[in-house]
């Protein structure tokens, strides 16, 4: 079918930058389950559900944002971050209705500041969920192509379940018992029969391929492939049965059809103790969103589009770094060891949970102090130097962020580019910036220019 | 630094002087610098004055040589200008803000259009169904105008702005929100019209003999230069109505375009997706929140108002004149005519006793009320 022409209005409407703005996404759902949970209006989500837009100065002085009417000024020319998340271009009483995104917009540019890729763990059996704990296993960019495959022939679908972060069906292990009977009787019951020829176009392939076989092994010509309509109920009925008896074919069966989301296997302390009748049997998953649930999103979540971190920084007079520049983190909750509670910072606008093992987080002494109680006359709280390691999206769409302790000499020098500190090396290069010449030298240099003033053989080494 | 300023701000001295040697060092391969020779310091090795006579004309000598070399720098300092006027590049700026408002375009394009949020409505709650037809879509809950038919209108609109100011007629630009000041001025100031930014008092039509009492008026002529002997005349006569309305909130503005309406004036109105396209004549669908939007219309009716004014006057300078004199003025004209030609061949004849005023020396009632009853500058009959 041709391309529906339109309009040279509509065209450039279609182009428009009004037009370009996505949909706002749903938000995240509320943890109204836990009580111990503060739901509040105005706290940051955990992730941006509309586009930020912005404007030049010079337009925002006249409250021109693009859209529909001027922008109260009083309300958009304080900050010194132009960004804006508009809720309605126009609504019934007349009015934009809009807010500030500066802490979604300010909290990106914090993000890419860090200069770290996203990364997901391919599961290896592990019994814990993803967390800042569990993040310091080997993991991979989400952008490789063994975690990443968007582009899947309708066919091969299920061969690529390990690869692929988006189904079109559930995950079963994140369903409530009320939600799982609803989805059962709504959009898997009417689904019955065409299951049966699924399964039918299966029995068909194996009953080929085993045909095949026993063909290849006599030598003989190879059979024509079984049409799954000349498959018998009773046949049907037999490899019902056979499906019955093993767990894992079935569920391989029922998740190819519903297309559902990979299941980590559970542990024998969840089975219990086999029964008398048959042990059930459970295959190890790769996918990494197993044990977690598929994220909501890419699982980049748009944050950062950097395949890896294993880059050096350089610094202009040190040269070459070992680490990647510390950043500064806040001290938000104090640890307290005899509940069993970790401290808490914030890094570059997300929470993180200070890394368990032998770390300065967990030690007693030095600066450990630093980390036992709030010292209210600190302005603006205590901060410590952190170096940022790895940075996930879980499936609920929250970035989860580790970091472990910073070396002494990469603080020391981050600080000197603050300026607060001075390096040894520094002071040869201070010196020769701020050198003062005299005029002798100054009359020095440019008199030089008794010898050849272009390049010659000499001094490219030609002839000695 | 411009480099194309550096030959004319040192002069020939620096382009002469050596390549500095921190500069050959970095292009050189040679790790170890080339020994440089001893130098002989250039400081002149004068032999002592033997008098400070000599001292002196040494002096003046030297000033008579630089001198000398003035003209000579002028003429290098004149050629490096001329050779390097065309060299660098030209920073032009893209957008301003108050461009549309400076210097509105003669005509406007579907991206000038668009760019200038022409296309927002209102909510689609809101939008009033006899705009159906100005509406292209629905989109973020908004209506979404329809570029053409805004470029249509808005062309449609200019072409009566202009034929009303080539027929010398009178427009009135009305915006009275608050940020419409500038935009109705500048229109007005373009198309040599009238503008309002304020409460439009009401009945300052249908009402103007009470409320426009005190304006001031003037006859001009076709050249539009001011002509005496019309206070008589002024003292009498109404107040004048415009020709032509501009009005870029209408729906804030229904006594108005109620009272254009009762008058037969035309107007052109910003209709938005919520206003009634019925209160105006000529309707220009578009966003009338926008102070873009409102800016780029009222400019290019502005334009349009200039353009015509311009041919008027062109024509009038060859003899044509656009407009016929209103038949008020026209009769006292010839009244004023008849008065003087009287008085000429009264003192002619010499003092003699005033005639006393007769009946027929006055207008009878039906005279005066058809005098009343014209308007400013009603159509002439062939």
């Amino acid at each position: 079918m041709a391309a529906r022409t339109v309009s040279p209005g509509g065209a450039l409407l279609r182009a428009s930058r009004m037009f370009a703005i996505p949909a706002p996404i749903p938000p995240p759902p509320d943890d109204g389950v836990l009580a111990s949970n503060f739901s509040s209006n105005t706290a940051t989500l955990a992730y941006p559900t509309h586009q930020v837009i912005t404007t030049l100065s010079s337009s925002r002085k006249q409250g021109d944002w693009g859209l529909k009417r001027p922008l109260p000024l009083k309300s958009t020319t304080k900050s010194s971050n132009p960004m804006l998340r508009v809720k309605a271009i126009d609504t019934i009483e007349q009015i934009t209705d809009y807010t500030s995104a500066t802490d979604h917009g300010i909290t990106l540019r914090k993000f890419q500041e860090l200069g770290m890729p996203l990364t997901a763990r391919r599961a290896a059996g592990g019994e814990q969920d993803e967390k800042t704990n569990t993040l310091n296993l080997p993991q991979k960019s989400v952008f490789e192509e063994s975690l990443d495959v968007t582009d899947i022939h309708p066919d091969k679908r299920a061969e690529a379940i390990e690869t692929r972060w988006k189904f079109d069906g559930p995950w079963l292990a994140g369903m409530t018992p009320g939600e799982f009977n609803k989805w059962l009787s709504k959009e898997v019951r009417p689904r019955r029969p065409e299951f049966r020829e699924f399964l039918k176009k299966k029995l068909a392939s194996e009953m080929h391929a085993n045909a095949a076989k026993v063909a290849l092994d006599k030598g003989e010509e190879q059979p024509a492939p079984i049409d799954p309509s000349s498959v018998t109920e009773d046949q049907l009925v037999d490899y019902l049965r056979q499906l019955r008896h093993n767990n894992q074919a079935l569920y391989d069966m029922v998740g190819q059809f519903l297309d559902l989301a990979p299941l980590k296997p559970p542990t024998a302390a969840q089975v219990g103790i086999p029964g008398s009748n048959h042990r059930l049997e459970f295959r190890e998953t790769k996918s990494p969103y197993a044990a977690g649930g598929p994220p909501v999103t890419h699982p980049s979540a748009g944050l950062s589009y950097l395949r890896t971190s294993m880059y050096m920084d350089n610094h202009p007079v040190y040269g070459p770094q070992k680490q990647q520049p510390p950043v500064v983190a806040r001290i938000l909750r104090p640890r307290r060891p005899a509940q069993a509670m970790i401290a808490r910072l914030g890094v570059a606008g997300f929470i993180v949970n200070t890394p368990l093992g032998d770390t300065a987080f967990n030690s007693r002494s030095g600066q450990g102090a630093l980390y036992d109680k709030i010292d209210p006359d600190l302005d603006g709280g205590a901060k410590v130097w952190v170096q940022p390691q790895r940075a996930a999206v879980d499936a609920k769409g929250r970035v989860v962020l580790s970091v472990t302790d910073v070396s002494q000499e990469a603080v020391l020098v981050a600080q000197e580019l603050l300026g607060n500190a001075a390096c040894l090396g520094v002071k040869p290069a201070e010196k020769e910036m701020n050198r003062v010449e005299t005029s002798s030298q100054i009359r020095q240099r440019f008199r030089a220019a008794d010898v050849p003033t272009m390049s010659s053989a000499q001094d490219y080494g030609v002839r000695q | 630094m411009i480099i194309r300023n550096f030959g004319v701000r040192h002069g020939r001295r620096v382009l002469a002087a050596p390549l500095s040697r921190s500069c050959l060092r970095t292009l050189s391969s040679s790790s170890t610098r080339p020994a440089t020779t001893p130098t002989t310091f250039a400081e002149p090795a004068t032999a002592a004055p033997t008098t400070t006579q000599a001292y002196a004309a040494a002096q003046a000598a030297a000033r008579q040589a630089e001198l000398a070399r003035i003209p000579a720098n002028f003429a290098e300092y004149s050629h490096q200008r001329e050779h390097t006027r065309n060299v660098g590049s030209r920073v032009e700026s893209r957008y301003h803000p108050d461009q549309m408002l400076l210097d509105p375009p003669h005509d406007a394009s579907l991206e000038m259009l668009m760019a200038a949020q022409v296309h927002m409505g209102h909510h689609v709650s809101q939008w009033n169904p006899a705009n159906q037809r100005y509406i292209y879509g629905e989109r973020a809950g908004i209506h979404i105008i329809s570029l053409e038919t805004t470029a249509t209108h808005l062309r449609r609109a200019a072409r009566v702005v202009e034929e009303v100011a080539y027929y010398g007629g009178l427009i009135l630009f009305v915006g009275n929100r608050k940020e419409h000041m500038p935009v109705v001025v500048r229109a007005a100031e373009l198309a040599q019209g009238y503008h309002l930014f304020q409460k439009w008092t009401p009945g300052a039509i249908t009402n103007r003999d009470v409320i426009l009492a005190n304006g001031e008026l003037q006859i001009v002529n076709e050249l539009d230069q001011p002509i005496d002997g019309f206070g008589k005349h002024l003292r009498d006569r109404r107040p004048v109505m415009p020709d032509l309305v501009v009005c870029l909130n209408p729906l804030e503005n229904y006594p108005l375009l109620h009272e254009c309406g009762v008058a037969t004036i035309p107007t052109i109105g910003i209709i938005d997706t919520d206003a009634d396209p019925t209160w105006v004549t000529y309707q220009i669908p578009g966003n009338d929140d926008s102070l873009r939007s409102v800016t780029l219309i009222a400019g290019i009716l502005g334009r349009a108002g200039q353009r015509g004014q311009q041919r008027r006057l062109a024509d009038a300078n060859e003899g044509i004149v656009t407009w016929s004199t209103p038949n008020d003025v026209a009769k006292f004209i010839e009244r004023d005519a008849a008065e003087k030609a009287r008085n000429v061949a009264k003192s002619a004849e010499g003092p003699v006793d005033e005639p006393t005023l007769t009946r027929e020396d006055f207008l009878t009632d039906e005279e005066l009320l058809a005098e009343l009853s014209d308007g400013p500058r009603p159509p002439q009959g062939p």
